[in-house]
């Protein structure tokens, strides 16, 4: 029962978890870590893809993008923690209250 | 066995090398002359390296297609115009920022290191075969973005949009990653040369067929975030009217330019573009354009005006696009035209905005504009010429370019597409209009800005010589026409 | 069914547990400790299927490092609950959401289907050497040979953070 299917469709439903939380969360660090969640599902479908095919290439490809990550959450953080700095409390508005 | 690269592959990346190599210069001159007159020696610099990327990009033009790096990289007429279009971008992005930089802090060497970086990995991701060297190169350019589109003093206005535009950037990119997960799920790697041999081997199983097409959709949606199309449109305004006036330029014409090459590559790797591919596209170039006009109808800022507006030229773009796998439609030069010309309209446009912002201390509005008209002729002048040529009405570059991207649509079938494309160009034509009588029928606004707007120095110079160019384009399109036969 | 089949069921269901539990639970600390565990069992499953090396590299540079600093982040903007009407988006757009992320995974599993016969690329044969042997020498090698030019771009992107995190730290200072 733990073929490549049962994998892609896990990543497919964490992928949808974490698109789900990005959506309605509130609270950036929240949010951002819905995002990592969306990586990590890619991650694993290469994982499971790798395994199917033979190909180690498929885990380069998860090192790769594992690096990608820890540099856009440094430079995310960055902007999270610098805007947080100068006031207090700051949510991601709901979308209808986009200035026109 | 261990692929010998040479020199030979090294030349092929010759333009992005210039500018990554020159955002290194620029760094260290600054570390080394720690005083105000390093600020012009690192403007040069960079200035320096554009300069070079883009003669290097024009060699490779010359030179013909060329593959490197076991195919990871292949240029092509095409690619090659677009690293020239960015190199000629960033100057441009330069010539504004000098406009700019005493009075909003922009004269820091980070600001040119992050915009070569930047414009490097665009050059990269428009010749980049490999799936996983254009994620790269994609995220590369979208985190200098994030943080150029903060690097503004008056910052603090401007706070939940670069937010906002962070996360929504990474949201996407996420979207890319699956998307190559399953792209090599369906190759066993990520290449698009790959991709299109097995497309048009034409004996695939289907279901493999849809795993690499569902891959490549999800692919293409994060490219589509970042020239601002419908759903993802949602950032430009608050970013752009927050941003400095070259950030704003570069984040709309940079982007556009290095999304589309992009989206070229990874759609041409599809060849006859797959069923549901194609309405998807359609669907969303109308949703935009709507998006972007509707949008820029309500404006009084300028800055947000020309942010919708910007929206609504990628919902065109998308249109050319639609052509694509039609042969003999040139959908692949009607973009290339459509973003190259985009680029200089933008250009005019924001040129105008930062000379007329000038000393203003707060965003420009439309009723600064008010009595203009003969009080300052040449900038109205000009700026009457980009709002023309953005309205897409003869006789203009917008308006040559605008057919071709209508005739790229049709000849793919997609006549519905055009011709609600068409009719925005009316509903367009009302917002630059706007524009013009606010310059030469309104009487001046008692509130309006006093003494501004003065054309002066190389910004004014590339401004009036960059309008000029958008009516002899239109006036002569023979050089146009030609990207055709590219 | 065998250990490592249990096991397997075991990761597989921890890693969407914690993962809903991450976008509901209304606390900022406990989500990241929740996304800490969810990125555990995903290592986990990394090391049955074969990735010891990823299993490794996840503990240590996501689950240690990245959570880190998210954790230094919450800790560090103290922002819990303070104040704040609601952790939730207002009930119509989480609706919406929902709709979108069911939608979303509709699509992919359909768009996926069938995806176990004949929806990849051919598979191993069956006699060649699963990706778990050799694994690290293999990977160094997809790493270094054909992803050389991908190792440079990453480098490239590694120096633009750098440059980019120490201008957002500048602009503090100098405010």
């Amino acid at each position: 029962m733990f073929g490549v299917g049962f994998f892609l469709a896990l990543a497919f439903a964490l992928f949808a978890v974490g698109a789900f939380g990005v959506l309605t969360r509130r609270d950036p660090l929240v949010m951002f870590m819905c995002i990592e969640m969306m990586f990590n599902s890619g991650n694993l479908a290469l994982v499971a893809l790798s395994r199917y095919l033979g190909l180690a290439s498929g885990h380069a490809l998860v090192f790769f993008v594992v690096a990608v990550a820890a540099a856009e959450v440094a430079v995310g953080l960055g902007i999270i923690i610098a805007i947080f700095r100068t006031e207090k409390d700051v949510n991601v508005d709901h979308l209808s209250e986009l200035k026109g | 066995m261990i692929p010998a690269y040479g020199l030979r592959d090294l030349a092929v990346l010759g333009p992005e090398i210039a500018c990554i190599l020159g955002a290194a210069l620029v760094l260290g001159l600054d570390m080394a002359f720690r005083s105000q007159s390093s600020k012009r020696l690192v403007e040069a610099a960079a200035a320096l390296a554009l300069g070079v990327s883009a003669a290097l990009a024009l060699g490779r033009l010359a030179a013909g297609p060329g593959s490197a790096f076991g195919g990871q990289v292949l240029d092509g007429a095409v690619p090659d115009v677009f690293r020239l279009g960015l190199a000629a971008t960033g100057l441009l992005t330069l010539v504004l920022a000098r406009r700019e930089g005493g009075s909003q802090g922009l004269l820091h060497a980070e600001f040119y290191a992050l915009l070569l970086f930047a414009l490097g990995a665009m050059e990269l991701i428009t010749v980049s075969q490999d799936l996983m060297l254009s994620f790269v190169a994609l995220e590369t350019f979208s985190l200098a973005m994030y943080v150029l589109a903060g690097f503004n003093k008056a910052w603090h206005g401007n706070r939940e949009a670069a937010l906002k535009y962070f996360l929504l950037g990474a949201f996407a990119a996420a979207f890319f990653v699956l998307g190559m997960a399953l792209v090599f799920g369906a190759l066993g790697s990520v290449r698009l040369d790959a991709a299109s041999a097995l497309l048009s081997g034409g004996k695939l199983a289907a279901p493999r067929e849809m795993l690499l097409d569902l891959g490549l959709s999800l692919c293409a949606t994060a490219l589509l975030f970042k020239v601002g199309a419908a759903p993802f449109h949602l950032w430009t305004p608050d970013v752009y009217a927050g941003s400095t006036t070259p950030v704003a330029y570069f984040l709309s014409a940079g982007a556009k330019l290095a999304g589309f090459g992009a989206l070229l590559k990874l759609l041409g790797a599809v060849p006859g573009c797959p069923a549901p591919f194609p309405q998807i596209l359609a669907v969303l170039a109308v949703a935009t354009l709507l998006a972007g006009n509707l949008g820029a109808l309500r404006q009084t800022n300028l800055k947000r005006l020309l942010a919708y507006s910007s929206v609504a030229h990628t919902g065109y773009v998308l249109v050319g696009l639609l052509g694509l796998g039609t042969a003999g439609s040139g959908a692949a030069a009607s973009v290339l035209a459509y973003t190259l010309v985009y680029a200089v309209m933008a250009f005019v446009a924001f040129g105008l905005v930062a000379a007329a912002e000038g000393g203003l201390k707060r965003p420009l509005l439309l009723e600064d504009l008010q009595g203009m008209g003969f009080e300052r002729p040449y900038f109205s002048l000009a700026l009457a010429v980009a709002m023309v040529s953005m309205a897409g009405l003869p006789p203009t570059a917008g308006f040559i370019v605008k057919l071709g991207v209508f005739k790229a649509a049709l000849d793919g079938g997609h006549t519905l597409a055009a011709v609600v494309a068409i009719l925005n160009s009316v509903v367009s034509a009302a917002v630059y209009l706007r524009v013009l009588v606010a310059l030469y029928m309104l009487p001046k606004s008692p509130d309006g800005a006093q003494g501004g707007a003065r054309l002066s120095g190389t910004l004014g110079f590339a401004v009036v010589a960059l309008a000029l160019a958008l009516l002899a384009l239109g006036l002569l399109p023979g050089s146009l026409l030609a990207l055709g036969s590219l | 069914m065998g250990l490592r089949e249990v096991l397997l069921a075991v990761f597989a269901f921890g890693a969407l547990a914690f993962a809903l539990a991450v976008v509901s639970t209304r606390n900022t600390v406990y989500a990241a400790l929740e996304f800490v565990a969810h990125l555990l069992c995903l290592a986990a499953l990394y090391c049955l299927l074969d990735a010891p090396l990823l299993g490794v590299l996840q503990v240590m540079v996501y689950a240690g490092a990245i959570m880190v600093l998210f954790l230094f982040a919450v800790m560090m903007l103290d922002i819990q609950e303070t104040g704040r009407e609601s952790a939730f988006q207002g009930p119509g757009q989480v609706a919406g959401a929902l709709l979108l992320a069911a939608l979303l995974f509709a699509l992919l599993v359909f768009g996926a289907d069938r995806f176990p016969a004949a929806a990849l690329a051919p598979a191993a044969a069956p006699g060649a050497p699963g990706v778990g042997a050799d694994n690290v020498v293999r990977v160094a090698r997809a790493l270094f040979e054909r992803g050389a030019l991908v190792f440079e771009a990453v480098g490239v992107l590694l120096l633009t953070a750098v440059v980019a995190v120490m201008v957002m730290a500048k602009r503090r200072l100098e405010n």
